[in-house]
């Protein structure tokens, strides 16, 4: 088997989050207090621990690391950790996925010093008290605001995340309208997983007739910087070379304590741990993982139901394996929307390889 | 490069906004909009490099560069086994 390069890695350095959002897939602790950064808890790996991790995934293809969370800025050795990363090679971008609520000392100045490819901040109504209900925070919304503001006038390229389980389209044209005024580069639209504290925020909804319905008036209303993300299946032709694809047979996830797993999955599913950096190798983790293995033979080839039946199954690998895996333990189940899609009789049928009889 | 067709093993889709030509065999798939869609779906219905070439021509009278356009799309196509094409 041809075991391909490691690019990416998604790093969290933290399994606490200051908020306490309705839908979160990973529900980590919340921390004691909502807006101060904390130092770095026992359980943590430390910077210089991340130094050596990033010595070992560079020789192993790495090109890209993401920080994610729980909150990553929590950290007030934040800073460090981006210094290591931003420092470590000049070929490595990277990213970061904020809730905007937390400034560690000297992150601007570090920023000016090394910008980050892209800064991703959670947003979810320019209405600050639905926004604060939804992040489960008063005050959150005023400082994310703050926070995007800080990033645009510093020319960093920012996208807001607008999560969604109601599936309404005005409240994202109002977004869209704020992204526009205010400068931010893109606005990505994320429906809400049913994994984590998502699984029963999605409960009472409508289903799969409400996701597209909203789909198709939402991107018939807007432009193409906004970027709703549902797997390229149920997308219009214009609109699937705009849609992201998630790189998970090129990824790792990195977890607070240093477990290795698929990307933050390894929160949810203890199962799909795979090591921990701070006593494996993972030149090893990567080329011997038995679950690793597995995911490289079965992902796409093996696919059932609709997604096996897909013409973009080899783009599209599932949409979210971990999501589906967290669902039937599994990692060949189909997407959960392309099977309600299809149970529903509203699967595209040009975008299926055999199409129904 | 005169008569041209799908493989056996590529199949064109249409919908509204555009198609797809989709390789069974490969998964491979190319998304094609606006006149590309329009040359795929005449290849579809059989026309040949030369028909195809008149149709353009008809449809974009004040175009200079059709002819090369359309050649160096159809040897994208081919190259990407796409298409089949005859002298």
């Amino acid at each position: 088997m041809i075991i391909p390069p490691l690019k990416h890695l998604y790093v969290n350095p933290s399994g606490e989050c200051n908020l306490g959002c309705l839908h979160c897939w990973i529900a980590p602790e919340r921390s004691a207090t909502p807006f101060k950064t904390r130092k770095r808890s026992e359980m943590e790996f430390t910077p210089e621990e991340f130094s050596g991790l990033l010595e070992q995934a560079v020789e192993l293809g790495l090109i890209n690391l993401k920080f994610t969370g729980g909150e990553p800025l929590l950290r007030s050795d934040f800073t460090q950790l981006y210094r290591i990363s931003a420092e470590h090679t000049q070929k490595l971008t990277v990213d970061i996925e904020t809730n905007g609520t937390l400034v560690p000392d000297g992150l601007w100045d570090l920023f000016e010093e090394y910008p980050p490819g892209s800064v991703s901040v959670s947003l979810d109504s320019v209405s600050s008290g639905e926004h604060d209900d939804f992040r489960n925070t008063p005050g959150a919304w005023k400082r994310s605001v703050a926070f995007i503001g800080e990033l645009v006038k510093r020319g960093i390229s920012t996208q807001i995340i607008m999560s969604t389980a109601a599936f309404e389209v005005q409240p994202v044209l109002e977004m869209a309208s704020f992204c526009r005024n205010e400068g931010v580069s893109s606005l990505k639209i994320n429906p809400v997983q049913p994994v984590g504290r998502g699984e029963s925020l999605l409960d009472h909804r409508g289903g799969i007739h409400t996701i597209l319905s909203f789909a198709d008036e939402l991107l018939r209303s807007c432009g193409m910087s906004v970027i709703l993300d549902l797997p390229p299946a149920l997308l219009p032709l214009n609109r699937i070379k705009y849609s992201g694809r998630c790189p998970i047979h090129n990824l790792l996830g990195v977890l607070p304590d240093g477990g290795i797993s698929f990307c933050g999955i390894g929160f949810s599913c203890g199962e799909l741990v795979m090591g921990n950096f701070l006593k494996d190798n993972i030149e090893d983790i990567w080329n011997n993982s038995e679950l690793l293995a597995k995911l490289r033979v079965q992902v796409p080839a093996e696919f059932e139901g609709i997604c096996g039946n897909c013409i973009h199954k080899n783009r599209c690998l599932g949409n979210c394996v971990m999501q589906n895996f967290y669902s039937n333990s599994n990692f060949t189940s189909a997407y959960w929307m392309c099977r309600e899609a299809d149970r529903a009789g509203v699967f595209p049928q040009t975008r299926k390889i055999q199409p129904d009889a | 490069m005169e008569k041209i067709k799908y493989p056996d093993n590529v199949v064109f889709r249409e919908e509204p906004e555009g198609g797809i030509l989709f390789n069974v065999d490969t998964g491979e798939l190319k998304l094609v909009e606006n006149v590309a869609w329009g040359i795929c779906d005449l290849i579809e219905k059989g026309k040949r490099r030369s028909q195809i070439l008149d149709e353009l021509k008809r449809l974009y009278p004040d175009e200079t560069d059709l002819e090369k356009d359309l050649d160096s799309f159809l040897r994208e196509l081919t190259e990407a086994e796409f298409l089949l094409t005859e002298k």
